[in-house]
């Protein structure tokens, strides 16, 4: 067993592109529940509790105002809970925008643990031998923002030592924000053109050159890769047949699953809960290693 | 920071101010306690009555979810011919309103139809446009003929006979030639 993010970035990227199409593709209220619970428990395991339940009050917010606006724009269903302006509010679009906003909270949660496990080194890992022209530009683009978030704070508190910020009128501040924007563009534009630079003096996009990779294809990442293709093959049969489909409108459908919907919806709850389990299972192993000593 | 709070007081104002006078919450017997004039001799008239055949002759293009006859009347009348009395400024849209009002039948629209806006009706007895097919929506013919105004437009007269009919081929199968071939 491995942490999730030790696999091989092809295991990842497969993964992630799975788990993010059940998610967006599907409204059956059990799938995105297991997904939200996969995502969440992740993020739970790999990041520190306050930081996630400061994101979950985010996710929270959005949850609210999607829930909330579905009822406000779609007035299909049976069951009218009363009427706004002439138009029904009914129960089954509240409940849909319920399932909406679950879903749109699941999706955020999997790309929040996406930033962390599939960093721009194993982004730059997989395109580079499509495309390095491509892999290039995405892996400047993706370091960019936080580059310049970092540089702005350092301007800022080199501007606060010499004196800037201290006045105390609007037009003041204004003025001191403005010089260090300007500060920062020309930074930015420099840095640019030095990059470029020294890319072509160490040789970029010269012939010959082979690409070198700490990345392992190992037997652990076949079985996983193996286990998630599996199960696509699974949710994509059931998907095609229907099985899977799930409508709000007019009447919730409260039937029985079939045995090929059982074993699809099995297969996604194993799935979306993977990288939870294999993290606090290593962690588990690790404090018992730990007693151990 | 006091221009903040004051911004944020009168932004809340003007939000509850909206919500007190824009809105209008009806409970759901409220909403179909609807009162019908009785037809007099000397009262102007229209007929209207709401049909879904062409749903049911293309059952393989409808939603699945509509599949069931809970929803789709079997004969595919959703409202038998009526008479209903014609009342001042009465348009195709408030006729429909109040019909499906009085027989309890769902139905959804989008802008006000009234003080001058326009609707445009979207799904009748949870039959939408688009339920059946790309090309389906409702329609209306007025004496048999395909007015092609909107709804909330449209004034009829006395003796009027007002159809609404589903289409799903954008009015092609039910007489309405406006494309031409």
């Amino acid at each position: 067993m491995r942490r999730f993010d030790e696999y091989h970035p092809a295991v990842l990227l497969a993964y992630y592109v799975s788990v993010l199409l059940f998610s967006m593709f599907t409204v059956h209220p059990l799938v995105i529940l297991f997904s939200f619970t996969g995502a969440v428990s992740y993020l739970f395991a790999i990041d520190r509790k306050r930081r996630v339940l400061k994101d979950l009050w985010f996710y929270l917010f959005l949850f609210l105002l999607i829930a909330a606006a579905n009822p406000l724009v779609s007035h299909n269903g049976v069951t009218p809970l009363f009427f706004l302006n002439g138009q029904a509010v009914t129960l089954e679009s509240l409940l849909y925008g319920v399932v909406l906003a679950f879903m749109l909270s699941a999706v955020l949660a999997w790309f929040g643990s996406f930033n962390r496990v599939v960093t721009s080194e194993k982004i730059l890992f997989l395109l580079g031998k499509v495309s390095p022209k491509l892999s290039i530009v995405l892996s400047s683009a993706l370091r960019f923002l936080p580059l310049l978030r970092r540089k702005a704070g350092e301007i800022r508190s080199a501007g606060k030592a010499v004196g800037l910020y201290a006045s105390e009128s609007w037009w003041g501040r204004v003025r001191s924000g403005l010089s260090a924007v300007s500060a920062l563009v020309t930074w930015s534009l420099e840095q640019a053109v030095e990059t470029g630079v020294s890319m072509k003096a160490r040789g970029f996009r010269l012939k010959g050159r082979t690409h070198f990779s700490a990345f392992r294809f190992s037997g652990k990442d076949l079985a996983v890769l193996i286990f998630i293709l599996a199960a696509d093959a699974i949710v994509f049969t059931a998907l095609g047949t229907g099985s899977l489909q799930f409508a709000f409108y007019p009447r919730i459908a409260l039937e029985a699953p079939g045995v090929l919907a059982v074993i699809s919806l099995a297969a996604l709850l194993l799935l979306f809960l993977l990288p939870a389990v294999l993290e606090i299972g290593e962690n588990i192993k690790w404090r018992y290693y730990r007693r151990k000593i | 920071m006091k221009k903040n709070i004051l911004f944020l007081v009168i932004l809340i104002a003007v939000v509850i101010a909206a919500l007190v006078f824009g809105v209008r919450i009806q409970s759901v017997e409220d909403y179909y306690l609807e009162h019908l004039e009785d037809v007099q001799p000397d009262s102007r008239t229209v007929t209207m009555s709401i049909r879904c055949d062409t749903a049911l002759e293309n059952r393989e293009k409808l939603d699945p979810a509509l599949q069931t006859e809970k929803f789709l009347p079997k004969d595919g009348i959703v409202l038998k011919t009526t008479e209903y009395v014609l009342r001042e400024g009465d348009s195709v849209f408030s006729l429909l309103e109040r019909a499906a009002k009085h027989e309890k039948i769902q139905f959804e629209f989008k802008g006000t139809g009234k003080n001058g806006g326009t609707a445009y009706v979207e799904g009748i007895s949870y039959l939408y446009e688009f339920s059946c097919g790309p090309l389906s929506g409702w329609m209306y013919r007025v004496n048999g003929k395909f007015p092609g105004v909107g709804c909330s437009e449209y004034f009829p007269e006395d003796g009027d006979v007002i159809e609404w009919v589903y289409s799903c081929d954008l009015g092609h199968d039910v007489g309405d030639d406006w494309q031409g071939e």
